[in-house]
């Protein structure tokens, strides 16, 4: 899939939502949005996060880091 | 194979680091755009050093590479992760006036490229990557990154070997740590498939059928990773930005 432009408003909820503890980072593929966490305790909290008009979905895919 | 020894012959899949660094993996040998010479590339945190003076060694220096003994190239350019450190400075001072300058850059790619020029005249390049059995096998075509969503990767890493992987998104946004900072890069790609510290700088290639053969493609060059995914910026920027070609 190219890269998606996504609406500012959606794009600024998500900047912010990556500066906090815990956030690996995200995905949006149409009205679905991807977040990827660092470990459960992060998912739990992360899957009370709404956006109105998508579906949420949390992965936990740990740290990334520079290998 | 020893993925961790000296070669005679460089391709993707070995050792590497400059001497700023430990070790990583050699991408393979590309074709630099801006001028049509056979360019070493890996990823920026694997070549660190200044443009012109920092010595590439093969192996890395984790693995026992020295220089001038071990030698390979010189770091000619790459594309900038970090801020620089004037700007680091200004925004640590000025960074509440200044807040849309200093807002975080997302970025493309981790990666560098570097001259061959090895210190002894016993070492080669060969285009391509060497397999577990110490042959080296060319993937001539490449993929720009995009619609790659569930299609079969593989990819040669100095120290997880061959490992093959899915690939579960293709314009993710992630924060990746080097040491205790962070970088956000965009438009990558998620693999869920295995990989360790020292596999930065792998070449990753789609897979047309069982096994990996000439009729793959590449699709960019790991450079980060968990302990179940690992992340891929995607060939299209690095021809873009970092100006190299695979197969010309």
């Amino acid at each position: 899939m190219a890269q998606q432009k996504i609406d500012k408003k959606l794009k600024k909820i998500l900047d912010t939502f990556m500066k906090e503890k815990g956030v690996s980072g995200y995905s949006v593929n149409g009205n679905k949005i991807v977040l990827y966490v660092d470990d459960e305790e992060h998912a739990t909290l992360f899957r009370k996060f709404e956006i109105s008009g998508y579906s949420i979905e949390v992965i936990v895919t740990g740290r990334f880091k520079a290998l | 194979m020893d993925r961790k020894g000296r070669v005679s012959v460089l391709a993707g899949g070995v050792s590497i680091g400059s001497t700023k660094t430990t070790a990583g993996t050699l991408s393979g040998v590309f074709q630099d755009i801006t001028d049509n010479t056979e360019v070493l590339v890996s990823n920026w945190h694997v070549f660190r050093g200044d443009p012109g003076k920092t010595a590439i060694v093969q192996p890395g220096p984790y693995d026992g590479g020295k220089d001038p003994h071990d030698r390979v190239g010189i770091l000619k350019r790459y594309v900038p992760v970090m801020p620089s450190t004037l700007k680091a400075y200004i925004c640590m001072i000025f960074g509440q006036l200044l807040r849309k300058w200093c807002s975080e850059e997302y970025r493309l790619i981790d990666a560098a490229v570097a001259t061959f020029q090895p210190s002894s005249n016993d070492r080669s390049i060969a285009k391509g990557v060497y397999m577990e059995d110490g042959s080296i096998i060319l993937p001539k075509g490449t993929h720009p990154g995009d619609g790659v969503v569930g299609r079969k990767v593989w990819k040669c890493g100095r120290t997880t070997g061959y490992t093959e992987g899915v690939i579960v998104n293709d314009n993710a946004t992630v924060k990746v740590w080097y040491n205790d900072e962070y970088v956000v890069f965009t438009d990558q790609i998620v693999v869920k498939g295995q990989s360790q510290g020292g596999d930065s700088g792998s070449p990753v290639f789609l897979m047309q059928g069982d096994q990996p053969s000439e009729n793959d493609q590449l699709v960019g060059l790991l450079f980060a990773g968990s302990d179940e995914y690992f992340i891929v910026c995607k060939y299209k920027h690095l021809e873009d930005l970092l100006k190299v070609r695979w197969n010309p």
